[in-house]
């Protein structure tokens, strides 16, 4: 693990708005993982939150009735406490705080291969809404993630060993926005393999033999 | 799974001393104290919200217990503050302390105070009631706080502006968006509406009401 701070941020809006409460889950995993990393960001953060906490700070106190502490005990009581993650394996390289923002729902997350690549790839959760889905990936060193088009924006965080692309090196912590349009073919670099998790909107297009591959399938 | 192992192995950014190794804790494997015999009366004393929370995130239900004692007064008047349905706001408060069970593993103390860290848990489920429609757009629970600003104190250097008065030194435009978004919970794209100007209208005076009142907060906001 590399105890460089990362270079490269997510933009200032995103943690405004996360500040204020305004972005979607995928999203939030995203901004949590960079935080986790990030000293900088952390302090730009706790500088956003910090007139909320006086809010809360100031409020008179009101007693709660008791009756509000029971049934919080009870609903502990009854309800499971399952990782939803927990079939990816025990190293999941993933912050805490960024793990405990995905939004469990459907069926368990699970490796699954990228054709022709020896990428493996598992789709942590899906935003109808928005339109976007966050996945974690990870890639072999020295090897080469395939060539790809987005077709909207997409969010990436290293988790672990680093990758280079024509928009830079990205570390562990690092923030890589990408705009709709975007192609790259990400190389990792030799040694560790590199872990990321990544919020992509509106898909991905493979290239080459991949794409037709991509094509067939999906029909 | 050869592949999976690192050269180096990799430990969670910012796992302080308290906090519970790897898998996060979600239950499971963790055994839980028991009540009298782990923690005699008053076991808690001199825990500061950071260390409460990390025995939270080992599962310690009287740490728990402590940290609503300490904070559920001043959540659930804020929450009133926000919302006028006495049921709606009892639940709000059951989730807040949900989510802090939920996610206190997740807290580092590096990321600022615990305070701040409560705020955007207690805020974000002010945020999901108005998009489930559990709470009215119309509700009007924060004209009070947006329209009529206490008048800022004169300061010494020993008073402080509390968040009230330093509300009153924004422009009218700068504290609207404050509290229908920072502290109401609407969405950037109902307050833009509400207020009728653009987006990133919105998003500037919202950027500069929070810098102005941290700096009329000052270093202790």
């Amino acid at each position: 693990m590399t105890s460089t701070a990362p270079r490269h941020h997510p933009p200032e809006d995103f943690l405004l708005a996360h500040a204020a409460g305004q972005l979607d889950a995928g999203r939030r995993v995203m901004i949590e993982g960079h935080l986790a990393f990030c000293p900088s960001c952390r302090e730009s953060f706790a500088q956003l939150i910090a007139p909320g906490r006086r809010w809360l700070e100031e409020q008179a106190v009101v007693a709660p009735k008791p009756s509000l502490w029971e049934e919080i005990e009870a609903r502990l009581d009854r309800q499971a406490e399952e990782d939803p993650l927990a079939g990816l394996g025990a190293e999941l390289p993933l912050p805490v705080a960024a793990r405990l923002e995905i939004e469990a729902g459907g069926r368990a997350p699970r490796w699954r291969p990228l054709p022709l690549s020896p990428a493996r790839f598992a789709v942590l959760s899906t935003d109808h809404r928005a339109e976007a889905a966050l996945v974690i990936a990870r890639i072999p060193g020295g090897r080469r993630f395939p060539r790809h088009l987005h077709l909207g924006w997409e969010d990436v965080l290293v988790l672990r060993g680093a990758f280079r692309d024509p928009a830079g090196h990205f570390q562990p912590g690092d923030y890589q926005l990408n705009a709709p349009g975007t192609e790259h073919e990400p190389q990792v670099d030799a040694g560790d393999q590199c872990w990321i998790v990544a919020r992509y909107e509106k898909g991905i297009r493979f290239r080459g033999l991949r794409g037709l591959i991509q094509r067939l399938t999906a029909r | 799974m050869a592949e999976l192992t690192p050269s180096a192995p990799w430990q969670p950014p910012l796992l302080g001393p308290q906090a519970p190794a790897s898998p996060p804790p979600r239950g499971g494997g963790i055994v839980a104290p028991v009540p009298g015999r782990d923690h005699p009366s008053g076991a808690f004393d001199g825990f500061d919200d950071a260390m409460l929370l990390a025995a939270i995130a080992r599962r310690d239900r009287d740490a728990f217990r402590v940290f609503y004692q300490r904070h559920a007064g001043r959540i659930l008047a804020a929450l009133r503050q926000l919302c006028r349905d006495v049921t709606l706001v009892d639940d709000l408060l059951q989730e807040v302390f949900l989510t802090v069970w939920r996610k206190a593993g997740g807290y580092r103390p590096e990321r600022g105070d615990a305070g701040g860290w409560l705020f955007t848990i207690t805020r974000n489920k002010v945020i999901d009631a108005r998009r489930r429609g559990r709470l009215p757009i119309a509700d009007d629970s924060l004209a009070d706080l947006a329209a009529t600003p206490a008048p800022p104190a004169s300061r010494g250097r020993e008073l402080r502006l509390s968040l009230r008065q330093a509300l009153g030194t924004l422009t009218v435009e700068q504290r609207q968006a404050v509290t229908l978004t920072y502290l109401g919970g609407f969405t950037y794209d109902e307050t833009a509406s509400r207020l009728n100007v653009p987006l990133g209208t919105l998003k500037s005076r919202l950027r500069r009401g929070i810098e102005l009142l941290r700096a009329q907060l000052g270093d202790a906001a």
